[in-house]
């Protein structure tokens, strides 16, 4: 560890200068949301004051050696939302979806929106609203996690979020339908979204949200999940950002007894892409799923950061990881698994697949397993190879040029992800954005 | 349509063909027959157009075009096609997806236009009837978990959908059973047109007393070693390859 007593030490009089980057610049240049209760207010300067101690990460801190920190300094922090006028796209038709809300640079566009459809027992809503209007509904539930985890970007989103949304299903109310939410970022700025979905006791939803922009921006997020007993989760993200753009994102989870998580990323977006995974199985029997797909080229450096804590017996967790990197991409993973003594019979299992269709892309993947418990299956597993060549050359033998050819494989390696999406409406919208991705690819003729 | 001339080719350093000569003319079919390891693949893959095959002499014409110089694409493109010995298995991609975009690039490829979802169905369900399949197949991942015949009748369909000019079938009927091998031979025997020439590589005569064959060469030793009419199979069935001094 990065040790925070020796920063502490720092903090104490012997140097005030965090050893990374300074939170300061963001801490100025950032424009919180004023108002809400003040519980909240206390944790934000809690959030706050812990920056400005411990500053925001450098790469000789445990986790961080890979990231390319210096890009950070690059980009500019006004934290206003600019006047975005460009459309935002939407993955989901109006009839497949039970609500849509859409964010422009951080800030809820309400025209944009679209709640008719949404039954009784279910509140879709801007937080900073929520925070304003009824803040009883978020005590206990908004910071839970974050506020405890030493993420140092997670602290500064609690420290700066001005808006987001928080997705609250009633005990025994089920969603069928998805929620579709945007995040469309335009121009320099940056903006911490915030996100909380608290599921009641044996409720269902499913959120598919859509990262897009164009320009050089930082989209620093965290997202809460908090699951009662026996409720499921259906969680998509589509991160789609700008090219230049730096997206962070730290996706906190608790669940109850019984409780299930289905989370899928598709990583394509960002210049550098960060994504981390907090997840405790609290309860006995809950279960998660943490898969990606991810699609990178050029220059683009993507991360996966998971921690997932086994805490009760029963528990399950699989993750699964498969994509392609092109050009000079970088795709870093870090996983941990966690199993603490009372997990009996938990079951853990990561995986991950990688496709290199350019021989100076790379990726690093380091697994970590801590087991306290003897009665536990836990597992995990990396490869790293080219495209095969005898099914290239029995595509091309039947007339598919060596692009189009290597595309089809590459989406059918992509495709045995998406294919457990369990809904059919989010699977399609992501097989039409790998689609689109390959399309490029071959457009390019790189 | 087909001349190969002194044709000399090494494989992972080793020369397997060693001044191979064969012409086909259109509106023929040739079978090649040949001691296992003799390079009868081998010789399939260089007109197909596999990486990792070196051609140190020789030249193959087809339609007068140097076809050594062309990608297996553009081959394809072209009119050849090979029916593999070996099939290759492509997980995540349904063999309905491969049809489609092997039919179109090659449509593509001639100037024709793509054939939309309705038009292609329609194509694909008049060729699996005639090869007894059923369109299930079809939305599996091509090849993937297939029995060894189901593979080769796969080949098949491709073959009667792609419509090339000059196919190559390398070893289409091991591990066919006796009704689909009438299916395959029924399926060959249809594409059979004065513009089109047809290699078909086999060990057993079995196939050739349905697709009759206007000349059977013996392939040993990296050469042909004698040519004949279609009586060559059945003298070749009852004395083996003693002869052509056996060993590649
Ligand atoms: N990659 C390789 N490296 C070295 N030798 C190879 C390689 N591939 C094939 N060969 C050799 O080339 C020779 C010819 O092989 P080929 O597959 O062409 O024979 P074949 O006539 O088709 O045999 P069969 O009747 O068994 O199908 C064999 O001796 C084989 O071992
Ligand atoms: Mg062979």
């Amino acid at each position: 560890m990065p040790s925070s007593a020796m920063r502490h030490e720092r903090a104490m009089g012997l140097d005030l200068t965090p050893p990374g980057l300074s939170a300061e610049r963001f801490l100025s240049e950032g424009e919180p949301l004023a108002g809400g209760p003040a519980w909240l207010a206390a944790l934000r300067q809690q959030a706050t004051l812990r920056l400005r101690v411990e500053g925001l990460p450098a790469n000789d801190d445990e986790g961080w050696r890979q990231t390319p920190l210096a890009a950070l300094k690059r980009f500019p922090l006004g934290g206003r939302a600019a006047a975005v006028a460009t459309p935002a796209s939407s993955l989901l038709r109006a009839e497949e979806r039970a609500a849509r809300l859409v964010f422009r640079n951080g800030a809820l566009q309400p025209a944009a929106g679209d709640m008719a459809a949404l039954p009784a027992g279910v509140t879709l809503a801007s937080l900073a609203e929520l925070w304003r209007a009824e803040p009883a509904r978020l005590a206990g539930r908004l910071g839970r996690l974050s506020a405890t985890e030493g993420l140092p970007f997670a602290q500064l989103n609690l420290s700066l979020a001005a808006d987001g949304y928080a997705l609250l299903i009633d005990d025994g109310v089920r969603l069928e339908r998805p929620v579709e939410i945007v995040f469309a970022g335009d121009g320099e700025a940056a903006w911490h979204p915030r996100v909380l979905i608290a599921l009641g006791r044996d409720s269902t939803a499913a959120v598919l949200e859509c990262h897009v922009g164009r320009g050089a921006y930082l989209a620093n997020g965290v997202s809460e999940l908090l699951l009662a007993a026996g409720a499921r989760l259906g969680y998509c993200r589509v991160q789609d950002e700008a090219p230049a753009a730096l997206h962070l994102h730290a996706g906190m989870a608790e669940l109850a007894g019984g409780a299930r998580l289905d989370s899928v990323v598709l990583s394509l977006g960002g210049g550098l892409a960060r994504n981390e995974w907090r997840v405790r199985l609290a309860g006995e029997g809950a279960e998660v799923r943490l898969d990606e797909v991810f699609a990178l080229r050029g220059r683009q450096q993507g991360e996966t950061i998971s921690v997932i804590e086994h805490l009760a017996p029963h528990t399950g967790s699989a993750q699964v990881a498969k994509g392609v990197l092109d050009g000079h991409a970088r795709k870093v993973f870090q996983g941990k698994i966690a199993v603490a003594s009372g997990a009996a019979k938990a079951a853990g299992s990561q995986l991950n697949k990688t496709l290199l269709l350019s021989r100076t892309a790379e990726v690093a993947s380091k697994p970590e397993l801590e087991i306290n418990c003897d009665d536990v299956q836990c597992s995990h597993g990396a490869a790293v190879g080219a495209l095969d060549e005898d099914q290239l050359f029995y595509l091309r033998s039947r007339g598919v040029p060596l692009l189009q050819a290597q595309a089809l494989l590459v989406d059918g390696f992509l495709d045995q992800v998406v294919e457990t999406v369990a809904l059919p409406t989010v699977a399609a919208a992501l097989r039409a954005r790998i689609a689109a991705w390959l399309a490029e690819r071959e457009g390019n003729g790189t | 349509m087909l001349e190969i001339h002194d044709l000399h080719v090494s494989v992972g350093g080793a020369e397997i063909l060693k001044g191979l000569s064969l012409n086909v003319a259109a509106g023929e079919v040739h079978a090649v027959m040949g001691p296992n390891g003799s390079g009868k693949s081998t010789l399939s893959y260089v007109l197909a157009g596999r990486p990792g095959y070196d051609v140190t002499a020789g030249t193959v014409r087809y339609k007068g075009r140097d076809l050594l110089a062309m990608a297996p694409e553009e081959r394809a493109a072209a009119g050849v096609f090979l029916a593999f010995q070996y099939p290759v298995e492509l997980p995540g991609v349904s063999g309905a997806t491969f049809l489609r975009t092997a039919l179109n690039a090659v449509r593509k490829a001639r100037g024709e236009k793509d054939l939309d979802a309705m038009q292609f169905l329609k194509a694909v369900r008049e060729r699996l009837r005639s090869l007894s399949m059923t369109e299930e197949t079809l939305k599996r991942a091509l090849n993937v978990g297939f029995s060894g015949g189901e593979k080769k009748r796969n080949e098949m369909l491709q073959m009667a959908l792609l419509e090339p000019d000059l196919a190559v079938l390398d070893e289409t009927d091991s591990g066919l059973d006796i009704d689909a091998l009438k299916l395959v031979a029924d399926g060959v025997n249809a594409l059979r047109a004065p513009g089109r020439a047809m290699l078909v590589i086999t060990h057993y005569q079995r196939l050739l007393s349905h697709i009759v064959p206007d000349r059977v060469h013996v392939l040993a030793r990296g050469r042909i070693q004698r040519s004949g009419g279609k009586e060559l199979a059945l003298e070749l069935e009852a004395r083996g390859y003693a002869e052509f001094g056996h060993a590649a």
